[in-house]
């Protein structure tokens, strides 16, 4: 498989991430949250999660090393900043001329549901990238209730409701370009509807009728590895299944449904690995300077990357921001110069 | 030929291509994930009555100039040459 070589990306030990903090640099950190929290004050935003995949070899579980983005050499500025639920949609008008924004948000909190609903109608959303994730934890902490945390490394304060952005100034012969890898296109086989917005449906419209959409993923045997995918604002959108609660008979997701939204189920790849790595070698088949990457926790999971490689190495997430939330995508920050 | 910061260029700003994409009489499914987005925003903005046709198509055109680079595969099949 081609790939782009990413610099400045790479999984440190603590000690190595706090030499780099301590020498100045600005760093995306992404890693589990005890290990963020042994971390001194400095110019690095963070997200929890500790899973991890690797360009030399499988990915893993990994709760003792620090997912690190240095951004430092590109960047003739930078600034740090918390934002809210009431004050997110000022992301986009914050930062700098030429730039881009990069976002971490706590993983199923109400500033997830506000991001995912109202981020396409953002001021200035467009004029720079607005790209990041989604924090998340170990999974098996996660559903006994464990909650996802932001860093603002300023301050060394965490979160579990505020979204932490590092707001970052390019030389203006540079300009940031943000792109997807999607494997997942839809199968159109069953048309979904929801009746509110929000993460956890019990009923809904399957195919025009009313049904609880749990007992219809059991009944039908549905994989639900696979996301959903619906057209959010005319891009394909994947909304990935976190679970089906069997004592609530209802079903819980990564990303909100929308009501007056049409969701389908996605036509399944063959095998991901390939598929991702056909559409990711033709995707950045001319690209020259890739800066970050991330990749969904699903497609960690799903796509056996802690088996195996796909090229790149990143930090997993819980979902994807690029100028709107995803799920199950590959997101990527390239840098184009005059 | 408009010549932008990049290598890359952008048809000239009088083609009547631009104003096809901002109010959806291209059918074309853009492989540049932020036109995707866009030319549905244009399109619903226009017809809510909250944009105009003008401004869309000059909005259109200034992101185009900054991100040239990554809507070339989009336009050579909508503008074919320039």
């Amino acid at each position: 498989m081609k790939t782009v070589e990413i610099k400045e990306h790479r999984l440190l030990d603590l000690n190595a991430t706090i030499d780099l903090i301590k020498n100045g640099r600005t760093l995306i950190l992404s890693g589990d949250e005890r290990v963020l929290s042994k971390l001194p004050a400095g110019k690095w935003i963070g997200g929890t999660i500790p899973y991890f995949y690797l360009k030399e070899g499988p990915g893993r579980l990994d709760k003792e090393h620090i997912f690190v983005t240095d951004f430092t050499d590109l960047l003739e500025d930078a600034k740090v900043a918390v934002y809210d639920a009431n004050n997110l949609n000022e992301v986009c008008t914050n930062g700098f001329d030429n730039g881009f924004h990069f976002m971490i948000l706590p993983a199923l909190r109400d500033i997830h549901l506000s991001f995912a609903l109202h981020s396409p109608d953002y001021p200035n959303l467009f004029a720079n990238p607005l790209l990041g994730l989604i924090a998340g934890a170990d999974l098996d902490e996660f559903t006994k209730g464990v909650l996802s945390k932001t860093f603002d490394g300023t301050t060394t304060k965490s979160f579990t409701d505020q979204a932490v952005v590092l707001h970052a100034k390019l030389p203006a012969h540079q300009v940031a370009r943000l792109e997807i890898v999607n494997v997942f296109e839809p199968s159109n086989e069953v048309t979904l509807e929801f009746l509110q917005d929000g993460f956890v449906v019990q009923d809904c419209l399957i195919n025009g009728q009313k049904g609880n959409l749990y007992e219809f993923i059991k009944e039908n045997e549905l994989d639900i590895s696979y996301p959903l995918v619906s057209n959010y604002a005319g891009a394909s959108v994947n909304v990935s299944f976190q679970r089906l609660d069997d004592e609530n008979r209802q079903v819980i997701f990564y990303a909100p449904l929308f009501a007056g939204r049409k969701y389908t189920t996605s036509r399944k790849p063959n095998d991901y690995v390939q598929s991702f790595s056909e559409k990711a070698t033709q995707a950045l088949v001319n690209e020259q300077h890739v800066i970050y990457n991330c990749n969904c926790i699903l497609n960690y999971l799903y796509g056996g990357l802690d088996k195996q490689s796909i090229g790149y190495s990143g930090a997993t997430t819980f979902g994807e921001v690029a100028y709107q939330l995803l799920n199950q995508t590959f997101t990527y920050l390239a840098i184009d110069e005059g | 030929m408009q010549q932008t910061n990049q290598k890359y260029t952008i048809p000239p700003r009088d083609r009547k291509e631009w104003e096809m994409i901002v109010t959806g009489q291209i059918d074309h499914y853009f492989k540049n994930f932020v036109l995707q987005m866009k030319s549905n925003e244009y399109q619903r903005k226009i017809d809510r009555g909250v944009l105009t046709v003008e401004d869309a198509t000059e909005d259109l055109y200034q992101l185009c100039e900054k991100y040239a680079i990554a809507v070339q595969n989009d336009f050579k099949e909508i503008f074919k040459e320039w």
